[in-house]
């Protein structure tokens, strides 16, 4: 097949060297991603879960069908609830190896940094500025075995409508041919919308959908540009998350 | 301007789907012309299949706009 990236060459070696996608998983790697604060971490996380399923009773839908790890679950945005809400969704044995992706942005507030490092394994991405570091430790977790949450909005929407994807969640599916878990979040923007400092009582509910083959994505960046492969992966998780709302 | 200047224009504007004469080299290409990281990324995978060089990660963050990747390219290629 003719390779075609936008100068009719192949670009994706550039895009595996940089991700760092051939090299050997560095010893200690997953435990790095962990912080201390993990020792707490039981005990916070089940007081903590107790309280908000008496906010925010939760329904789990699909949870049950989840593929073996490595796999990605990529959700909608609305409140700073959606990763624990899914968190909580999840099978103990999934919830040990799940690591956030999170915008780097919050470790500029001390006291956010903290319960973020208390309550999950977590990656800070700067997604602006050196998109590959994040993609490439995102890469290894998968590589190791591990499972990845992303929300591919980038950024809380405000409207409840699911914002434009960002490629970076095609670009760690579709290298490391992890296949994507679409998930549906309704309600965590009702019970903690943007903005707002105390919860409010709602049902929250979690929708997960069937598992998405990036595969075929992966093959067809010898025919195309590595970055529109990406374009259309992140896309078509956006569009499997709006059919989980019909 | 020399053949490489106008070599590396002719590939961001194939990228970013802007034509050449529209590209200010001193606009910056994410804020000022809209091109998202990964897509800098592909302008940086294009530069890297076209001349050879391998621009090292910590410089990457730093190229902003077409004169940087121009004053970073010509480096590399000095330094073969």
């Amino acid at each position: 097949m003719q390779s075609s990236g936008y100068l009719g060459e192949d670009t994706s070696g550039y895009w595996r060297k940089l991700l760092k996608a051939d090299d050997p998983i560095p010893e200690g790697f997953i435990r790095r991603t962990d912080s201390p604060l993990k020792i707490l971490r039981p005990r916070f996380n089940s007081f903590i879960e107790r309280v908000a399923r008496r906010i925010a009773p939760l329904s789990c839908i699909g949870s049950e069908d989840l593929p073996a790890p490595p796999f990605i679950l990529a959700s909608n945005h609305s409140s700073i609830l959606d990763f624990p809400a899914v968190l909580f969704c999840l099978p103990g044995n999934l919830r040990e190896k799940t690591v956030a992706i999170y915008k780097s942005a919050y470790d500029r507030n001390p006291f956010t940094k903290f319960f973020i490092k208390l309550f999950t394994k977590s990656l800070p991405v700067d997604m602006d500025k050196k998109p590959w570091e994040a993609l490439s430790a995102a890469e290894k977790v998968l590589r190791s075995g591990n499972c990845i949450y992303i929300a591919p909005e980038g950024t809380r929407s405000r409207t409840g409508e699911i914002l434009p994807f960002k490629p970076g969640v095609g670009a760690l599916a579709v290298e490391t041919r992890s296949p994507i878990v679409p998930v549906l979040i309704e309600g965590a923007d009702k019970v903690l919308p943007r903005g707002s400092l105390f919860p409010k009582k709602n049902r929250i509910k979690v929708l997960f959908g069937k598992s998405i083959d990036t595969r075929a994505f992966f093959e067809s960046k010898r025919s195309r540009p590595a970055y529109d492969v990406y374009k259309d992966a992140a896309e078509l998780i956006r569009e499997k998350i709006l059919e989980l709302k019909k | 301007m020399d053949n490489i200047e106008k070599e590396i224009k002719e590939i961001v504007s194939r990228v970013i789907k802007i034509p050449a004469d529209k590209i200010d080299p001193n606009a910056d290409l994410f804020k000022d012309l809209g091109v998202d990281s990964l897509l800098g990324v592909e302008i940086f995978a294009s530069l890297d299949k076209k001349f050879n060089i391998d621009i090292p990660e910590n410089r990457l963050e730093k190229i902003r706009t077409l004169n940087d990747m121009i004053a970073v390219a010509k480096e590399k290629l000095n330094a073969k």
